[in-house]
């Protein structure tokens, strides 16, 4: 079965790079421009992992994490933050939130599918 | 600035002894097999010392440590293997620089090193047969948090993943947490695991395991070199995550941990980020902070503090601690370059005084760090030019941003257009800042759009927009906090940043076609320096951010108030202040448009969509028409369906191109800002159907006219706050712009209540100008008219803003070439206003079916005025040069459209024919035609791109039979009749009576 991949992200671009990378290893990708959004897309989806940026309007990063968290089925779900902050205290309020890790922009393709490929086997 | 390179001296003489130390142990450990890490370190060492050595001005110091480093760097990419004769060199080199570094300490002449630098230049590169590279065993253990499910972690493809780095054996899991049945939770971790590692290059700590950073592991890292720790040592320092191991980081990898201290703190003074004194302060508290060798060892547990007692007793004179503990064979000589980067590890790094001691914000480290290491990839010294003059070690891309533009070429025109839009919705939320300058959702709008440009800007190497948008992004995050109110300069600033990244992105958007060096703005280097000024409020020197209040700055001197790193405060670098993201969702236009999703559709394959279901329609009315021919009298089911269905389409396909005035109305909102500061004229601005959609195509050709007729209207249209006092005006103007739809047609209104249009000057000038003769009559939509005639200006003086008489013509020319008209009503001293009347979309156009010789033209209904067929007592011939006709006290000039085309008519007589009434340009002309035909919608073809232009008409169109017919251009017709010697109605007047 087709994996399918959440990318959240305010860029569309970032969102278009992210999910090129992963659609050509062959991974379903919905794709969220916040988290409100994000939340509405995964109704009713079976998705295997969450990649989201930090900094967005409507809802945030860590507001989307927490969200996620508290449905039964994001429960054990990987979550990725992607994002350009790289500061401990960032990291730490991530993990709080229940963020399996991070990601840090400008990314590299390659090591962004070993990665999802890990997480999601 | 002052910057005395001799303060630093005692600084450099101390750590290059350090590193003398550190080089000859990497040195010995060659000399004892082949050890790439050992030539990293060698390599490393020298290059500190030759950085050191270039800031203080020892230039033979920095020489000889540089022509060291060369040589070393030849065997970074050997394995290790330096042949013997090398190594001698380099032995013989380190001795010399000891002995150089003595001397120059000592004030003394240093001896001369040219005999040596010529050896060492010179010397043998040929290395022996390359063993194959030992592989670093590492002890790994992993330990999830309890939470770690909670966390999404699966420890199996962690596990997995360590694979990855090389062979993997001896796998044990630890179920020494695992509680009893009855009080085990399913969703906690109680297992960890360890295993054997034989990684296939150098392991830095846990982080290296994976591809990312993962939340609720620990991950040990033990290293298991051979003559590594003595067994029973605690690998894992308590205090510090990562241990000795450290040993084995590859040069390139501790250079990204942190940058060389002294380097970097010059090339901070020379980027003007930090003051010299600033900078030495930070050393001083960075040498200071660091624990020496002695503990060094002691706290990753080589010793224990009687063995160093003894150790102490044991040096000889002059004799540094490494030296003695390694000659009494208390630490082997390999561990010393452990123990010189636990030390490193062990204190604050450089960057780390820096933000303690209040010298940089966290963000400017970061950025400053990014330059540093930018600079360091190019240069091998970025604080300095000394290495520079010396041929590069590499050879460099010509443009570095270049290759990463190509890689990322398809991905540009995305980031244009999203850069753009972002960037628009900037000025709009500036222009409420501008009115409320603490408004939270704007402040967190234009943030967020700083720091999305930066995100994707870092992707595709543009450095230059991403360094601007940062530094935006930074003064946003202050005015966010409160800390800096946008007002005033700052919000200049902000304004000028933006306007600064339109142009680097225009300058992105056209380098696809252009390519090579992206030409950088020359505006930025002052906004950088305003823009950190402006963070720092005083320049250079401004007070840390982690600080909380200003009052209490001066406790940073104060070391109990630093305890650890200084945390960050949360609610600085926290999300977007907790309003945006709780509050219920205002729904204003701006957020509901901002959930809509979208597509972005190249402009060309709209249009060719819309040609197609054109023709789609035509072929439509084809199959009616042929189906009544074949089969008369029979109703069809189908075809009715088929042409709704197409109806629809093609209203959806027009519906497809409309876009929202808004962006235009915003270009507009911020030229009156900046004009009206320009021209000291206060102007409130009113914006009303900002949503009024419109052609994308009309739109984009929109702007211009608009610009001008704005900056007409402020310009010459309001008058001066005191005139306007003296008029019994309030001092500030009013500006108005609407957009509304009305038939079919769209109207954009420019309303001022400025001096309105002086009719008798604008007359005098006119004929001044020899534009109107004396004593012609004209009406007063005429007389205003003039003001569009080129090189028409009545503005008394000209300024850089208007009045030059360019500008109302193009408002003109454009508005015409969009198939509309212009309006002017005015009241002396009132006020006046502009309304542009335009058709929907270009692609469409509502037409007046004419029959002329058994041809079908077509008439734009935008100009048509009426049709009618004149009275004989309507005609009247004009002293044998032209027909006019003569109608409510009101004369047209008759055009006979068959002889302006050359093509034949079936009637010539005014009064057996038909005349359309129509309007050009504020003047009305009658055309004389053989019959009506009716309206239609006519789905224009351009006659450019299929033919070539024809003076007099402006495309073509099918008509539902298949037909052919032209669409009629009626401002090219007047000029025609023009042209046959055809008058106008004014100049014919005189020769009627």
């Amino acid at each position: 079965m087709t994996k399918t991949i959440l990318i959240v992200d305010d860029s569309a671009m970032m969102r278009q790079m992210v999910s090129d990378v992963l659609r050509g290893a062959g991974f379903d990708v919905l794709e969220g421009v916040h988290g409100e959004d994000a939340l509405k897309r995964v109704a009713g989806r079976d998705v295997q992992l969450v990649i989201t940026d930090f900094n967005m309007p409507v809802m945030g990063g860590i507001a989307l994490i927490r969200r996620l968290r508290e449905r039964p089925e994001f429960k054990f779900t990987p979550i990725l933050v992607l994002t350009t902050e790289h500061e401990e205290a960032r990291k730490q309020e991530g993990k709080a939130a229940g963020a399996t890790g991070w990601f840090v922009k400008p990314f590299d393709p390659n090591r962004l599918v070993s990665v999802v490929n890990r997480l999601v086997p | 600035m002052k910057f005395d390179p001799n303060q630093y001296r005692e600084t450099f003489f101390a750590e290059a002894a350090e590193h003398l130390q550190a080089l000859e142990a990497a040195l010995l450990r060659l000399d004892a097999g082949s050890d790439p890490d050992a030539v990293d370190e060698a390599f490393r060492s020298a290059h500190t010392i030759k950085g050191g050595a270039d800031v203080v001005g020892l230039d033979s110091v920095a020489r000889l440590t540089h022509t060291l480093e060369t040589l070393l760097a030849r065997f970074r990419s050997a394995a290790g293997v330096v042949p013997r004769a090398a190594l001698d060199l380099l032995m013989e080199g380190r001795d010399g620089l000891v002995a150089l570094l003595d001397a120059e300490h000592a004030g003394a002449t240093p001896p001369d090193t040219s005999a040596l630098l010529a050896r060492l230049a010179a010397a043998p590169v040929q290395a022996a047969p390359v063993p194959p590279v030992p592989a670093r065993k590492y002890r790994v253990r992993i330990l999830p948090e309890p939470d770690a499910f909670k966390l999404g972690i699966d420890p199996l493809p962690l596990l997995r993943e360590v694979s990855d780095q090389g062979t993997v054996s001896n796998v044990a899991v630890d179920v020494s947490r695992l509680p009893p049945l009855e009080r085990l939770d399913p969703e906690r971790c109680y297992l960890s695991w360890s295993l054997d590692l034989e990684a296939s290059r150098a392991l830095s700590g846990g982080d290296d395991l994976f591809g990312f950073l993962p939340s609720g592991v620990t991950v040990e890292l033990t290293a298991e070199c051979p003559g590594g720790p003595p067994a029973g040592v605690p690998a894992s320092v308590p205090s510090a995550p990562r241990g000795p191991e450290l040993a084995n980081v590859s040069y390139a990898e501790r250079q990204a941990l942190a940058p060389d201290p002294v380097r970097f703190a010059a090339f901070l003074v020379r980027r003007g980020a930090i003051s010299a004194e600033a900078a030495l302060a930070a050393l001083e508290a960075h040498r200071d902070e660091r624990p020496s060798l002695a503990a060094a060892a002691v706290e990753c547990g080589l010793l224990d503090t009687r063995r160093l007692f003894e150790l102490v007793a044991a040096a000889l004179p002059g004799e540094g601690f490494a030296v003695t503990a390694v000659r009494c064979g208390a630490l082997l000589a390999a561990d010393l370059g452990a123990l010189l980067l636990h030390q490193e590890q062990r204190a604050l790094t450089f960057p780390q005084c820096l933000l303690r001691a209040g010298a940089l914000a966290p963000e400017v480290v970061d950025s400053e760090l990014a330059a540093y290491r930018e600079k360091a990839e190019r240069s091998p010294d970025p604080g300095r030019s000394y290495s520079e003059a010396l041929p590069a070690p590499v050879a460099l891309p010509a443009n570095p941003g270049a290759s990463m533009l190509e890689e990322n070429g398809a991905m540009l025109p995305e980031f244009c257009s999203e850069a753009d839009e972002h960037l628009e919705a900037v000025d709009r939320h500036l222009l409420t800042l501008d009115a409320r300058p603490t408004d939270a959702e704007a402040l967190n709008a234009v943030y967020r759009a700083f720091h999305s440009i930066k995100g994707v800007a870092s992707m595709l190497g543009l450095a230059e927009i991403q360094t601007l948008a940062h530094e935006a992004e930074n003064l946003l995050n202050l005015a966010r906090d409160g800390k800096v109110l946008l007002r005033g300069k700052p919000l200049d600033l902000v304004f000028a940043s933006n306007d600064s990244l339109k142009r680097q992105i225009a300058e992105v958007r056209r380098w696809p076609s252009v390519g090579g060096r992206l030409t950088s703005d020359a505006a930025v280097p002052a906004l950088l320096a305003d823009l950190r000024a402006a963070v720092g409020g005083p320049p250079v020197s401004r007070p840390p951010r982690a600080v909380p209040a200003p009052a209490a700055a001066p406790a940073v001197r104060d070391r109990s108030a630093l305890a650890p790193v200084p945390p960050a405060p949360p609610e600085r670098e926290a999300e977007p202040p907790a309003p945006v993201e709780h509050a219920p969702a205002r729904p204003d236009a701006h957020s509901r448009r901002a959930e809509k999703e979208t597509v972005r559709v190249d402009k060309d394959r709209l249009d060719k969509l819309v040609n197609t279901i054109g023709e789609l329609v035509i072929a439509q009315a084809m199959a009616q028409q042929e189906f009544d021919a074949h089969a008369p009298g029979v109703a069809s089911v189908a075809l009715p369906e088929l042409a709704k269905t197409s109806r629809d389409l093609q209203e959806l396909s027009l519906s497809l191109r409309m876009v929202p005035m808004q962006a235009t109305f915003q270009k507009m909102a911020r030229l009156v800002r900046d004009l009206s500061r320009k021209l000291n004229k206060p102007v409130d601005l009113e914006l009303h159907g900002e949503e009024t959609e419109l052609d994308k195509t009309v739109v984009d050709q929109l702007g211009d006219p608009l610009m001008h007729m704005v900056r007409n209207g402020l310009d010459h249209g309001l008058e001066e706050p005191a005139e306007r006092v003296a008029a019994g005006k309030p001092a500030t103007g009013r500006l108005a712009l609407r957009a509304y739809h009305q038939g079919g047609n769209i109207y954009i209104e420019l309303t001022d209540d400025g001096r309105g249009l002086d009719r008798d000057r604008i007359l005098r000038k006119a004929v001044e100008k020899g534009i109107v003769r004396e004593g012609q009559r004209l009406t007063d939509a005429e007389v205003y008219a003039l003001i569009f005639e080129p090189g028409f200006s009545t503005a008394k003086a000209v300024t850089d803003v208007s009045g030059r008489g360019v500008g109302m013509d193009v408002v003109r020319r454009n508005v015409e070439a969009l198939q509309g008209n212009i309006l002017i009503r005015t009241q002396l001293g009132k006020g006046t206003t502009f309304t542009v009347r335009l058709p929907l979309t270009l692609a469409i156009m509502d037409g007046l079916m004419v029959g002329l010789g058994g041809d079908v033209y077509v008439i734009p209904l935008l100009s048509v005025v009426e049709s009618f067929r004149p009275r004989r007592d309507e005609v009247r011939t004009a002293a044998a040069r032209g027909t006019v006709i003569s109608m409510r006290g009101e004369v047209y000039p008759l055009l006979r459209l068959h002889e302006l085309l050359g093509r034949p008519a079936e009637v010539t007589d005014p009064c057996r024919g038909l005349v359309v009434l129509v309007e050009d340009q504020g003047k009305k002309f009658a055309l004389l035609v053989d019959e009506l035909l009716g309206q239609m919608q006519a789905v224009v073809k351009s006659l450019d791109e299929n033919y070539q232009r024809i003076d007099g008409l402006a495309g073509a169109t099918i008509l539902g039979d298949g037909r052919v017919a032209m669409i009629l251009d009626i401002h090219g017709l007047t000029q025609l009749h023009t042209q046959f010697g055809g008058r106008s109605a004014p100049e014919l007047i005189g020769e009627l009576v």
